[in-house]
């Protein structure tokens, strides 16, 4: 049943990013041909007109990402506490379903978008000899760092990935929670939501802080950089440790955003 | 049983919407569940369909809770219109298909034939009357166990109306109980075996048609205008 819901969570958005990386792609082709020949020619309006192209492409390239955020924070809002809550919560799957498959289907749209914004500024900028010599920089960093400090590239490179993943999560389920929360009141449902996003946050901030400081007078963070021989391992370390705190808020969120879709819920 | 209540009670805050609600349906009756606006017709219904959960009591679906099982025994219709606007017709029958395998496309797409409405159309085109129609078509087309129509005649002309009712009927399984929430008693009347009357969140009837009009003397929607006259 997720496979399906996801299916139809993709059916539903596929509408919006479509048109959207569509746009992006057009524009940042608009924004390359300006750079390099319109832009700085003799005639004033061609001058306009090269300007507008590239300052189209930046209003698109914040559309996308915005808007990519936003629809997926959207969906949950308007699929699952609106009008259409009353068709999706009487389907036959769980409630969890219902959440890892807003969830996924948001952070893949995400993922599409930082590589279409990379594929977009790799069009603004494509120079094959300006390419050939990033690709030799980056290599030369990659062998000093290896050779250095035994780096190794691709286990960062997923750490990070994965780092990132779970951010994005907690990012978004702590939304699908203000949402939750808000919305299983009786009226302005809205505000209690953006009332118990910044009541959360604060939350957070008010028991973190005091967390972190009773942890540091353990003397735990002594121990830990006494234990790490070399920047790479203190790399990895911190990493593991970002991974951990997402993970621990994403799971945090999403433990409260299924106990109000199943105990609370309360659709107009 | 096809769906039962026993001392079901829901607040809202300190607003008791039901209060120790107790009835049961058996399988192939129409029942139609009426009371004046306020009386807890939507709640009942929301709570049978795992949309609220009750303060205190039980309800029986088929035997098991209100959940995902119970969800794939029961049709509901709701209120308002809540198929997603942006579905093309055909994109909602590959919807329920996807999701409930009693979900008979054949049928719906003969309905939706009958009424001349393209499967192309997008939902938001049509008009109130025909997302209705479109909404009841995806309902009354599965094979459900229980059938939970939450006003289903309200706000549509009377020829709408006359089209819900018979495709009510007549697409019903007859092992299935269809349960019909309402406050228009004259125009469902004629469809219904059994009522449930509702006051202020209480049970105040429970009676088959036959026996209201032998006993009474008189039409459901008589008795419902003297036990809610204001």
């Amino acid at each position: 049943m997720l496979r399906k819901l996801m299916k139809h969570e993709f059916r539903a958005t596929l509408r919006v990013m479509l048109p959207l990386y569509l746009l992006l792609v057009v524009t940042a082709l608009g924004a390359r041909v300006s750079i390099s020949g319109l832009l700085g020619t003799e005639s004033a309006l061609v001058d306009i007109l090269a300007s507008l192209l590239v300052v189209a492409f930046a209003i698109a390239m914040a559309a996308v990402c915005l808007v990519s955020v936003f629809l997926m924070v959207q969906r949950f809002y308007q699929n699952l506490l609106r009008d259409e809550g009353y068709v999706m919560m009487t389907l036959p799957v769980s409630v969890h379903q219902q959440v890892w498959s807003k969830l996924l289907v948001g952070v893949l749209w995400c993922a599409a978008t930082v590589a279409l914004v990379c594929l977009s500024l790799f069009i603004l900028v494509f120079d094959l000899e300006m390419l050939e010599g990033f690709a030799r920089f980056a290599g030369d960093v990659w062998a000093f760092l290896k050779t250095e400090y035994g780096f190794n590239g691709v286990l960062v490179a997923l750490e990070v990935a994965v780092v990132c993943v779970l951010a994005m999560c907690s990012a978004y389920l702590e939304f699908y929670c203000a949402l939750a929360i808000g919305h299983s009141r009786p009226s302005h449902k809205l505000v209690w939501s953006i009332a118990a996003y910044f009541g959360m946050d604060a939350l957070i901030s008010l028991v973190g802080g005091p967390f972190v400081r009773a942890l540091a007078s353990t003397g735990i963070f002594d121990k830990i950089s006494v234990v790490t021989e070399s920047a790479t391992q203190a790399t990895h370390l911190a990493l593991w440790i970002s991974a951990l705190v997402c993970a621990c808020s994403a799971a945090f969120y999403y433990a409260i955003t299924t106990w109000f879709l199943k105990n609370r819920l309360n659709l107009e | 049983m096809v769906f039962s209540c026993e001392n079901l009670c829901k607040c809202y805050g300190k607003v008791q919407a039901l209060e120790d609600v107790t009835f049961s349906i058996q399988p192939g009756h129409i029942v139609g569940l009426l009371g004046p606006n306020g009386s807890g017709k939507t709640t009942l219904i929301k709570l049978a369909n795992g949309l609220l959960t009750p303060t205190s009591g039980a309800i029986s679906i088929c035997g098991g809770p209100v959940g995902k099982e119970s969800h794939s025994l029961v049709s509901y219709l709701p209120e308002r219109t809540s198929v997603p606007l942006w579905m093309t017709a055909a994109q909602l029958l590959d919807f329920y298909c996807d999701f409930y395998p009693d979900f008979r496309r054949d049928a719906a797409e003969e309905m939706l034939r009958s009424l001349g409405i393209s499967p192309r159309q997008r939902i938001r085109q049509m008009s109130k009357g025909t997302r209705e129609k479109v909404q009841l078509i995806a309902t009354m087309s599965r094979r459900a166990k229980l059938y939970l129509l939450d006003e289903p005649i309200g706000g549509v002309d009377p020829a709408t109306r006359d089209y819900i009712l018979s495709t009510i009927i007549t697409n019903y399984d007859p092992d299935a109980a269809v349960v019909i929430s309402t406050h228009l008693i004259a125009d469902v009347e004629r469809v219904l075996d059994d009522v449930i009357f509702l006051n202020q969140g209480r049970v105040v009837l429970q009676s088959s048609v036959d026996d209201i009009r032998e006993r009474e003397g008189k039409s459901v929607d008589q008795l419902f205008r003297e036990v809610f006259r204001c």
